[in-house]
């Protein structure tokens, strides 16, 4: 128990010694999570600026234009007299589209043919992609309803969990999962480089106490960070919280412990504290994409999903989101929670042994087996 | 300079954190993101169907569902409950319902509906979907009332006009394909050779005393070559093996490449300028190479953040780099549309000289 306890403040002193770990550890979710959160906080992109030409110059000509300003989606920025003209508004970024409404548009209407209005969209920014075709085709089809009998089948759409379809809403639960496993990694890591460097180690004869110590300060920090994140943060940004406060905990616990395991783990690995940053940083846009959360895992190799499974946060995403953004109970999430719940067992036994490697009376091996340089 | 070039390239074989991170960990990252993006498009996405009617006209519906690109029907459920836990079990993206007397409705020109109930927790297979299913729903329900038309003696392109008296034609523009590896790719892959370029920079300048420019610039010159090569190497993946549309000046793409890695090079010279310690640094440098991705406004438009972090977003040189890429790579805009990027990208090249005393 002294052994726990000598570890344990170690391990406090540690972190509140060296001001890098502290930023990471406990500034970098903060400062993370509130600057994305800020980057998405207006959810849906409107108002995006399209271009028309109307060449029939009549009244349904103008009707459309009406019913195109009236998506919210989008607006009339500039009418031109050619297509040239809006080509280069497009290029100078102007505009996002181009509606054309050719010069027969009324005269085919009235004689009872179909007439074709183009629609022309830059497709090299998706979200403005989207908003335009949803704003000029809900406009085409409020014109159509009233100019044409009710189709005998009504098309309706019910978004379920996400109903305005808000960027943020859609990409931070996951973000905000990876920001947690991330800066506690790098943190952990940082301080298993100090721990190595001034041979802390060598201070300890039980690497179960040692570990059990390290757990204990990483968790308890992770869990006022996640409480923050999930108590304060989601309220401020409005983000759905659907899920119970258990089932909440049901997913966070063992991600939070398999994160803190597997980052002991690797932080054996490292002889100094600046190796984790340089090592770890970039893996992070590696990892999200791997959860699947931004890309579904349909887009990408099946081997590199599963392979993706070794991170807590892979499981971690999916089974949050299904709790908190969509209501979810733990019977819901039930694979993901005992993958974390094996993660952490798996990572428990590596970490026990990684830090046993580096105890006196293997101190020999330990030194010259660095895996990392 | 020559002299203290050769010391760096020599610190660089000596010094293995600085090899790992100038060679091995961005090569391991360009193969990370061709193995992600060497399956195209997004297809065969799960979706669940309940048909209420269980009719031959429902199950034209089903087979024209099936035939689409992005969705498949993988689950046929008895009720809402049994799809709504499918979705939450996270085995169906979205559930299509077929209500009660819908090919009665249909045949007895009644109106009935196709209804499809989408999570909305996924925005890209969202869209796949729904613009999927719409589709269908209106391709059929067209169908329906033309031969309904028909049956009654009106031509087909009468009644087509009749049905659907405009037409919208879409034209997507510089993505033809939507293919999300052309649009995704590019971003992330850049992205690494930011991180790379600002971490590994920060590392050189610590490790090294630096007594003039020409010592400053010796140090950099390693990671600039290098990462000039990889990020060549990343236009050759990008363009030849991925298949991203080449449409402008690759001249221009190669010049934009070239001031991102001085300019974050530039960028680190200023956090070791302005930083007491190299975690310090590091931290700072860390930070703001992975916000960039945010607030080039690459997936969420900067237009549609406040005005505070639409001026926030000028102040990285990402930003500019995606403007120049994406009007060179896929919009094909003539080159000198790109300059006021790369000129922008260049003021960032006078940071050092607000901190070179301290350094």
């Amino acid at each position: 128990m002294r052994d726990f306890i000598k570890a344990f403040a170690l391990e406090y002193r540690t972190i509140f010694k060296n001001g890098g770990i502290m930023i990471v550890l406990v500034f970098a979710p903060l400062f993370y999570s509130l600057l994305y959160s800020s980057g998405y906080a207006k959810e849906v992109l409107y108002n995006v600026p399209i271009a028309v030409i109307d060449h029939s110059h009549t009244a349904s000509s103008r009707e459309v234009i009406v019913r195109l300003n009236a998506s919210p989606y989008i607006y009339t920025a500039f009418q031109y007299g050619d297509i040239l003209e809006a080509q280069k508004a497009l290029m100078e970024r102007k505009i996002y589209g181009i509606v054309y409404i050719p010069k027969e548009f009324e005269e085919r209407i009235n004689s009872c043919n179909q007439a074709v209005v183009s629609l022309y969209c830059d497709a090299g920014y998706f979200l403005m992609y989207r908003q335009i075709v949803q704003g000029a085709t809900g406009a085409i089809f409020s014109l159509n309803n009233s100019l044409a009998p009710q189709l005998p089948v009504i098309y309706q759409s019910h978004t379920l969990f996400n109903p305005y379809l808000g960027y943020g809403t859609f990409i931070m639960p996951a973000v905000l999962i990876v920001i947690l496993q991330q800066t506690a990694m790098v943190a952990i890591c940082m301080a298993g480089g100090v721990w190595r460097k001034e041979r802390l180690y060598d201070r300890f004869s039980s690497s179960i106490v040692v570990t059990a110590a390290k757990v204990m300060v990483y968790c308890s920090i992770c869990a006022v960070i996640a409480s923050y994140i999930l108590g304060i943060h989601y309220h401020i940004f409005g983000y759905p919280m659907c899920g119970s406060t258990a089932d909440i905990c049901g997913v966070i616990i063992p991600f939070i412990l398999s994160t803190t395991l597997f980052a002991i783990t690797l932080s054996t690995l490292f002889s100094r504290a600046e190796q984790p940053l340089m090592y770890l940083l970039w893996t992070s846009i590696p990892i999200l994409l791997l959860s699947g959360a931004s890309l579904p895992p349909q887009a990408f190799p099946q081997w590199m999903y599963i392979l993706g499974k070794i991170f807590p946060s892979s499981s971690a995403v999916e089974a949050f989101i299904r709790v908190q953004t969509m209501g979810g109970t733990l019977d819901n999430v039930t694979s993901q929670t005992t993958t974390l719940w094996i993660l952490s067992l798996i990572y428990g036994i590596t970490a026990t042994f990684a830090i046993k490697r580096r105890m006196p009376g293997r101190t020999t091996k330990s030194r010259t087996s660095n895996l990392l340089p | 300079m020559f002299k203290s070039f050769i010391n760096e390239i020599e610190r660089v074989k000596r010094d293995s954190i600085y090899a790992t991170t100038l060679l091995v960990l961005p090569i391991f990252a360009l193969i990370f993101f061709v193995c992600f993006f060497s399956k195209s498009g997004i297809k065969n996405l799960p979706i669940a169907l309940l048909d209420n009617d269980k009719s031959s006209l429902s199950r034209r519906v089903a087979d024209m569902i099936e035939s689409t690109a992005a969705v498949e029907i993988v689950f046929s459920v008895e009720s809402s409950h049994e799809g709504l836990e499918l979705i939450l079990d996270g085995k169906a993206y979205a559930v299509v319902v077929i209500p009660d007397n819908f090919e009665n409705n249909c045949l007895s020109g009644n109106t009935t509906h196709i209804e499809l109930y989408n999570t909305g927790t996924n925005i890209s297979t969202n869209g796949f979907i729904e613009r999927d299913i719409q589709t269908v729903a209106t391709t059929f329900g067209a169908g329906v009332a033309i031969e309904y038309l028909q049956a009654a003696g009106e031509l087909y392109n009468k009644a087509l006009a009749t049905v659907m008296p405009i037409r919208i034609a879409e034209h997507t523009l510089f993505n033809p394909y939507m293919n999300y590896a052309y649009y995704l790719a590019p971003c992330f892959m850049a992205m690494m050779v930011v991180i790379f370029t600002l971490i590994t920079t920060i590392y050189a300048l610590y490790g090294s005393k630096i007594t003039s420019v020409a010592k400053l610039v010796a140090t950099c010159l390693p990671v600039t070559v290098t990462m000039s090569v990889l990020s060549a190497i990343m236009l050759f993946i990008l363009f030849g093996v991925i298949g991203v549309p080449l449409k402008g000046s690759i001249t221009i793409i190669a010049l934009a490449n070239a001031m991102l890695i001085l300019s974050y090079q530039a960028v680190a010279i200023l956090f070791v300028g302005i930083s007491g310690s190299l975690h310090t640094a590091l931290s700072l440098g860390g930070g703001y190479s992975v916000i960039a991705f945010t607030f080039s406004g690459f997936t969420f438009p900067v237009m549609a953040m406040a005005v505070v972090l639409q001026i926030f977003s000028h102040l990285f040189p990402f930003t500019y780099y995606m403007n120049i890429f994406i009007d060179q790579a896929m919009r094909g805009a003539e080159w000198y549309i790109s300059l006021s990027d790369l000129g922008y990208m260049m003021l960032f090249l006078t940071l050092p000289l607000f901190v070179y005393r301290r350094l």
